[in-house]
């Protein structure tokens, strides 16, 4: 789906009239790739918030529509103020069909995992993983379906199954984990000490059949014994 | 409490604490987090006492992150002594924090859960706080 952001060239600069300028409810931004000279931009900071909350959970790929002329590009950096989240600055980097870009595809989760269930914890490690490839063949984003996911198992970037992506990171990187919480790994090992007493409890009836099949052992023994006693009293008849 | 095991010099200049935090300024292990909104020091005993606060809170269960350490020194001259005779004793250890530093991070329990245990914790710390949940896409750049 392509997201379209209108915006207006900007002559403006300066960090005074740019205070000014979001003061006015408007955002400056940049366009810049392609080795052309950089064009500076202005906003509706409304509609572009409005036009990031439809973004969220896609890759940032926009149409930049800048006095009539649309332009393909992605959301390279958004500054925003860390303490009321306002939108500082954006950067968008023009891009071509035929070139190949890094960008990070967001990373849905599908489903509640089994270990979950069990009390495990969901990890969501990698939220975003970093893909290199040609714009038409990145996703808008990566489902992975955590349903049949166990206590201690994971999802990895290898089991993302995509054509023609290359993905910057190894692809053993785990995407998502089920911890097992201290509570349930105590009660787990209490478990596991537990049927392991159960095994050895159950492994000594065993070991008195064995023994209760041994008797011909003793048998022998006893055979053995026997004739040592035989010796024995013959030596003293000898005496 | 946390304080560091070696450090270079004993005792430090007080600084200033001016300008907003420019790194660890979103949640970025967990779900939920505790942003200050004033700049000030966080001792060593108030991140203790938050941490007792969020453990409990877990019990046992999801994960916390403590995003501050407590590296410098606070030094002080001793009750009725006079002015001069050179800087006071390293007493405790603060951590600096700035606006929109994110000094806890909570994972794996539910919204409702991590909200009330991160309120209390915030009545712990020395500075106005806010309750801050995860961003869905962090464009920082690629």
């Amino acid at each position: 789906m392509a997201y379209v952001i209108k915006a207006e060239a900007r002559a403006v600069t300066g960090k005074g009239k740019v205070r000014k300028m979001r003061r006015n409810g408007s955002v400056p931004a940049v366009m810049y790739g392609h080795g052309d000279p950089s064009l500076l931009l202005t906003l509706n900071a409304h509609d572009f918030s409005q036009t990031l909350e439809e973004i969220k959970g896609h890759s940032p790929i926009v149409d930049l529509d800048v006095d009539g002329e649309s332009t393909k590009c992605v959301i390279k950096t958004l500054q925003r103020n860390p303490t009321d989240g306002s939108l500082l600055h954006v950067d968008f980097q023009k891009v071509h069909p035929e070139e190949k870009i890094t960008i990070n595809v967001p990373v849905i989760i599908h489903g509640t995992a089994e270990g979950a269930k069990e009390g495990g914890m969901l990890d969501h490690i990698l939220r975003e993983i970093p893909v290199r490839a040609k714009i038409d063949l990145i996703p808008e984003h990566f489902d992975v379906d955590v349903t049949r996911l166990k206590l201690g198992h994971s999802v990895h970037v290898a089991d993302l199954k995509v054509e023609d992506i290359e993905f910057i990171l190894p692809l053993d990187s785990p995407i998502v984990t089920i911890l097992v919480p201290r509570k349930l790994a105590a009660a787990q090992a209490e478990r596991a000490e537990a049927a392991a007493a159960a095994e050895a409890a159950a492994a000594a009836p065993e070991v008195e059949e064995a023994e209760a099949e041994e008797p011909e052992v003793i048998k022998e023994k006893k055979a053995e014994e026997q004739a040592g006693e035989g010796e024995k009293k013959e030596k003293e008849k000898g005496k | 409490m946390l304080m560091p095991k070696r450090v270079k010099y004993r005792k430090h200049h007080r600084g200033r604490r001016k300008g907003k935090a420019t790194s660890a300024n979103r949640v970025d292990f967990g779900e939920y987090g505790l942003m200050a909104l004033e700049p000030s020091w966080v001792t060593a005993r108030q991140i203790e006492a938050a941490r007792i606060c969020l453990s409990k809170a877990l019990r046992r269960a999801g994960k916390l992150w403590i995003r501050l350490f407590p590296d410098k020194p606070v030094t002080k001259k001793p009750a009725e002594s006079r002015m001069g005779k050179g800087k006071g004793s390293p007493e405790f250890w603060v951590a600096v924090v700035k606006p929109g530093s994110v000094m806890f991070e909570l994972g794996g329990i539910p919204e409702k859960e991590a909200r009330s245990a991160l309120r209390l914790a915030g009545s712990k710390m020395p500075c106005k706080t806010r309750v801050v949940v995860r961003e869905e896409m962090n464009y920082e750049g690629f």
